[in-house]
């Protein structure tokens, strides 16, 4: 046998080998090689699930693979301070209240709670509209948003979320942090209107302290946390539409010094309702209880 | 120029192969892979068997004209329930006997109060040839030469005779109880406590009360040492997936959004909300072995500590089973407010709190030990703080329970276990110094 037909042999044998090696490796994962974490038949599964129950997508998902991290967060304190600064800037004096610490100055009242909170409200209420013509949300945003840089502290990474109607008849105007383009929906700012008035505002704002990249891991598909939700939240009573699905940051609140909090899947049904499933465990993240019973 | 292709090819494959071998060997699993596997091997304490999770509340033994009671932690506690509990698991059916009527010239030897009770029958380790049974209280009397058990439940009672060698084991160890380490009590009754100036007074439990003086003394304590990060593993499989929340008061709380375990410095707190909504179906003695083995995962169960009660509750379709645990220190019980307890149904653990001290050393003064308020003066003073918070509730006085024991309180300088006297008049419980019989402050109470 001469030398080259020996090369050829081995070529075949190792090329064989590396095929079986390969497909040992990578098979199971092989979407994940190609970076798509959700494929069209994960999709059509989870569509039959919410069909089954009800639900129905309305929502382009995102079939990444993504990665996600704690976020450690704490009260954002020196804004807290910010404001209050401001307030006795322009001779606010302290008014009792309960639970809270509060400064009035003209019309404007800030109440500032132990857990971070800051809640400024206006008595009487603040002119919101077009000489007297309702705004719509687009200009009710920009004359929100240009009075809380004008009279206010404009928080860092302020972002526009949503418009939504509460059971009142209020409008309730949400905007979140944003960190590097993720959204902590944990740290959020809320302006309540009357009709064609500004009544409240409502800041609680986080400082993100740290990433904590040691514990970066890939989250669930999207596609695994709506069959999560469903399975939580049982069958719809009348048809739902899911109409936005998003990653981000979010825990409830924590009369705490710091706290860690996970990447969530933010899954709008409706119009207005929210859920938040974490995007590590799939657990649904929106009433977290806590033991305190212990001194 | 081919020849040279394939050594080339031929190298690159050989390369690759390599490459690929050590990448399927040692190579990095994906993330989600690494999530379902990382399960960890952790190493706990073995769960106690069945035959060490049940003990007596007391035992009374009965001594001519006195009585003595022996509670956890006291010494002969131990060999006087483990001889019962021995004796019980190897007695044969042929053992019953049908008098249920004692002769007269019988004497009253030991009273073991079950508490939580004994279950006793089929698949049980104690007389497992009788119909399953749970039995409240154990005597022991001697009629002429023989000894006989007297099994007392809520609907049932039998009688034992003890074969001639348990007989003789028992007779031997009556004779070696530590004299000097015993303390005359008096078993409470309404006639006692009239003698005392208590007519207005109801008993509903047995209960008793040392009639010879007792010292006691306080100790420096400190709360257990546990191991967090173990702690953390037995609650979470996953605990990577756990969050950490830093408390203003400096407790730690880890959740993964489903369960939630707080640590402080006096111990620790779980929750598992979700998994309430749930069936017991596990009969009473299979929860008592669960029972074990949960405060032996989580934490240990250390030898001071005796299960208390383990009751079933639950309202509707859903119920679970609560066991609480009691820690002694020399024979008297530890008072805290957030003891060691578990809550679990068929889901699994529910609630689960671990408060925990143990003795550094005893506080003696210099003039020596002192002694404890004689029971009827701290019933006098207890019974005076109910009529003034009560006037009201003038009739229908029941003392529910009269005991001494240790509170735990908190001071600049750390923990003590304070000497008590605890009384329970109807559903109020009054915490008297054992000494000045002054009431303890609240704030001050761990």
């Amino acid at each position: 046998m001469n030398l080259g037909r020996a090369k050829s042999i081995l070529i075949i044998a190792f090329t064989g080998l590396n095929i079986f090696l390969g497909y040992h490796l990578f098979w199971p994962d092989f979407g994940r090689l190609t970076n798509v974490a959700v494929t069209a038949e994960d999709i059509q599964e989870a569509e039959t699930i919410l069909n089954e129950n009800n639900y129905f997508l309305e929502t382009p998902l995102d079939r990444s693979v993504q990665v996600g991290d704690f976020l450690t967060v704490a009260p954002a304190v020196g804004f807290q301070g910010d404001i209050l600064q401001l307030f006795i800037k322009k001779g606010a004096r302290i008014v009792e209240a309960e639970n809270a610490t509060a400064y009035k100055v003209d019309n404007k009242t800030a109440y500032v709670y132990p857990g971070g909170l800051i809640r400024i409200t206006f008595e009487p209420a603040l002119e919101f509209s077009d000489d007297g013509n309702e705004l719509a949300e687009e200009q009710l945003k920009d004359k929100l948003e240009s009075f809380i840089s004008e009279e206010l502290i404009m928080p860092e990474g302020l972002v526009y979320d949503r418009m939504e109607v509460t059971d009142s008849e209020m409008l309730v105007l949400n905007y979140h942090r944003s960190l590097e383009g993720t959204p902590i929906f944990a740290s959020n700012l809320k302006a309540y209107l009357g009709s064609g008035v500004l009544d409240l505002i409502e800041i609680s704002w986080l400082d993100p302290v740290e990433r904590v990249p040691p514990r970066e891991m890939e989250v669930i598909s999207a596609t695994d946390a709506l069959t999560n939700l469903v399975d939580f939240l049982g069958p719809s009573d009348e048809p739902l539409g899911i109409k936005g699905i998003e990653l981000g940051y979010f825990s409830a609140e924590y009369e705490a010094e710091k706290w860690e909090i996970p990447p969530v899947w933010r899954i709008q049904l409706g119009e207005n309702i929210y859920h938040y499933v974490n995007a590590f465990t799939g657990n649904i993240e929106d009433d977290t209880f806590m033991p305190e019973q212990l001194p | 120029m081919i020849e040279t292709i394939k050594s080339i090819l031929l190298l690159i494959l050989v390369g690759l192969s390599l490459l690929l071998t050590y990448q399927l060997w040692y190579g990095q699993v994906p993330a989600q892979v690494l999530e379902q596997d990382i399960y960890e091997r952790i190493v706990v304490e073995q769960p106690r068997e069945l035959e060490r999770v049940v003990e007596p509340k007391k035992i009374a033994l009965h001594n001519e004209e006195e009585l003595y009671v022996y509670k956890k932690s006291t010494p002969d506690f131990g060999e006087m329930w483990g001889l019962l509990s021995i004796a019980l698991q190897q007695i044969s059916l042929d053992a019953l006997i049908d008098e249920d009527d004692l002769p007269l010239d019988s004497r009253h030897l030991l009273s073991y109060y079950m508490q939580p009770k004994l279950p006793v029958g089929e698949d049980q380790p104690w007389l497992n040839e009788v119909l399953y049974s749970e039995i409240e209280k154990v005597d022991l009397y001697t009629v002429n030469d023989s000894f006989r058990l007297v099994l007392s439940g809520s609907n049932n009672k039998f009688s034992l005779l003890l074969p001639p060698r348990k007989a003789e084991q028992f007779a031997t160890l009556l004779d070696n109880i530590q004299a000097d380490k015993k303390l005359a009590s008096a078993f409470l009754t309404e006639e006692l406590l009239a003698d005392h100036g208590f007519s207005q007074l109801s008993i509903v439990e047995p209960l008793y009360v040392p009639v010879e003086t007792v010292f006691m003394s306080e100790y420096n304590i400190r709360p257990e040492t546990l191991d967090q990060d173990l702690i953390l593993k037995t609650f979470f499989v996953d605990y990577s997936m756990a969050r950490v929340i830093e408390e203003k008061e400096g407790g730690l709380i880890y959740t993964d959004g489903e369960r939630g375990l707080r640590l402080t410095d006096t111990g620790l707190e779980y929750s598992s909300p979700r998994l309430e909504e749930g069936q017991t179906t596990s009969a009473y003695s299979e929860a008592l072995v669960t029972s074990s083995s949960l405060i032996s995962y989580h934490g240990g169960w250390p030898d001071s500590l005796r299960l208390k009660s383990l009751e079933l509750s639950g309202w509707g379709d859903t119920t679970h089973y609560s066991a609480e645990w009691q820690a002694y220190l020399d024979g008297y019980p530890i008072l805290i407010s957030q003891s060691i307890r578990a809550l679990f149904n068929d889901n699994g653990l529910i609630h689960y709190a671990r408060s925990f001290f143990e003795v550094e050393n005893p506080i003696i003064p210099e003039n020596g030990l002192t002694s404890a308020a004689s029971w009827n003066e701290a019933l006098e003073k207890a019974l005076s703080k109910y009529q003034e918070g009560f006037p009201d509730r003038a009739s229908s006085i029941i003392l529910k329970d009269i005991y001494l024991g240790y509170a735990i309180t908190t001071s600049q300088s750390g923990y003590t276990g304070k000497p008590v006297w605890v009384i329970t008049i109807n559903n109020e419980q009054f915490i008297l110094s054992a000494f000045e019989l002054e009431p303890l402050r609240e704030e001050d109470l761990l």
